[in-house]
């Protein structure tokens, strides 16, 4: 086993501040909001729109790439949760409940529409993939743009192997960057359950993997 | 994966594993090949998930809370189809036609006359009587056919005189 840990890189310490105490969402500021809404507050409804429209707008543009389907599915978004408000019991965040919302329209999206490749001719221009070039978060940049479309394409066809639930968890630690604290207060789940659920959406994803590009499977 | 490094994979996937924490899961993977792996591959999908990451926060095209408006009063109107769908009256839906059929098949049953059998089969061709058999007597109808045909001839040769 000589020379694994050079292999095995440690990543540098995140500096986000973690604070452990318990959120109530019955009583935040987001909860009278919510509970204007199902009172039937037009005016609040528009405040959530507004709060929440660049969120979701990045977050599907995140997954799918394409501005006119953005568009269109963030529209969906906001449609559902004003006609799903009612339902909305507090136990997560405004946020998370819209979050989960966000990545079922989009993988519905993908599931009606049989998308197979995630990049439209039409839509991706050089401008597109000079702003990739240069804007890509935490993606090798050194990789060609086929390499990482690729990439990205295989992400969200193994996303689509797992739950609703758990594709939400891995999206808001590692696309979002919260932490297992932040999930266990964003979802009103304790950390060792968020830690549990984390890792064994993991392991489906490694499983999938293995399955789609055909590796033997060795160690899941 | 053993436990150790299963307790400890998110914080070393985060970065913040330090201390005894650290060099524990350090001294493990350095012996145990499975749970090295593991690290090792979770570690490169989750560098490959932050291609999901949008470029920067961008704002929807001005006038997007209009649009989703628009949206919402088309998807408040139930459509036929909706209504279809809706559980409730799809099942009552479901018992009238099932209701219906039975109905129908009853009545049909009822109404049908029991001699109905056709002459599918040669052998049930002749089975049958046949109208040109001598001492079978005409139908009505026949009759009736036989007195236009008169009828007819009559008008015709009336016609050239």
């Amino acid at each position: 086993m000589s020379g694994v840990l050079d292999v095995l890189s440690f990543p540098i310490a995140g500096s986000a501040n973690r604070t452990k105490t318990k959120v109530d969402h019955s009583t935040s500021d987001e909860a009278l909001l919510v509970r204007r809404v199902q009172a039937g507050d037009e005016m609040a409804f528009r405040d959530i729109v507004e709060r929440f429209q660049a969120k979701v707008y990045s977050i599907i543009y995140g997954i799918l790439r394409n501005r006119n389907d953005a568009e269109d599915i963030a529209q969906q978004v906001f449609a559902k949760v004003y006609f799903s408000i009612r339902n909305f019991d507090f136990r997560s965040s405004l946020l998370t409940w819209i979050y989960k919302i966000t990545v079922n329209e989009c993988y519905d999206y993908l599931r009606k529409k049989k998308v197979r490749k995630l990049v439209y001719e039409s839509d991706f221009s050089e401008d597109d993939a000079m702003r990739m070039e240069n804007s890509e978060g935490a993606t090798d940049h050194h990789a060609p743009v086929d390499q990482r479309l690729a990439n990205r394409d295989l992400v969200v066809k193994l996303l689509a192997k797992i739950s609703e639930e758990d594709r939400s968890l891995i999206l808001l630690k590692e696309v979002e960057g919260h932490s297992v604290e932040e999930l266990a207060q964003m979802t009103g789940m304790n950390e060792n359950t968020i830690k549990v659920k984390l890792f064994r959406a993991r392991q489906k994803l490694l499983k999938s993997a293995q399955r789609l590009l055909r590796i033997p499977a060795r160690s899941v | 994966m053993h436990r150790s490094v299963e307790d400890h994979i998110e914080e070393f996937l985060e970065g913040r594993l330090t201390g005894i924490a650290r060099e524990s899961f350090e001294a493990h993977v350095a012996v145990c090949r499975q749970c090295h792996d593991l690290a090792l591959q979770m570690q490169s999908h989750s560098a490959l998930l932050q291609c999901l990451v949008a470029p920067a926060e961008l704002e929807p095209p001005p006038g997007f809370y209009a649009r989703v408006i628009r949206r919402v009063e088309s998807e408040a109107r139930p459509s036929f189809w909706a209504l279809l769908l809706d559980p409730v009256f799809g099942r009552r839906l479901v018992y009238a036609s099932a209701s219906l059929v039975i109905l129908m098949g009853v009545f049909l049953l009822v109404t049908e006359p029991v001699h109905h059998e056709l002459a599918s089969t040669p052998v049930h061709a002749l089975a049958q009587p046949s109208a040109q058999q001598p001492g079978h007597e005409q139908p009505a109808t026949s009759e009736k056919v036989r007195q236009g045909r008169d009828s007819l001839l009559v008008t015709l040769a009336t016609f050239g005189e």
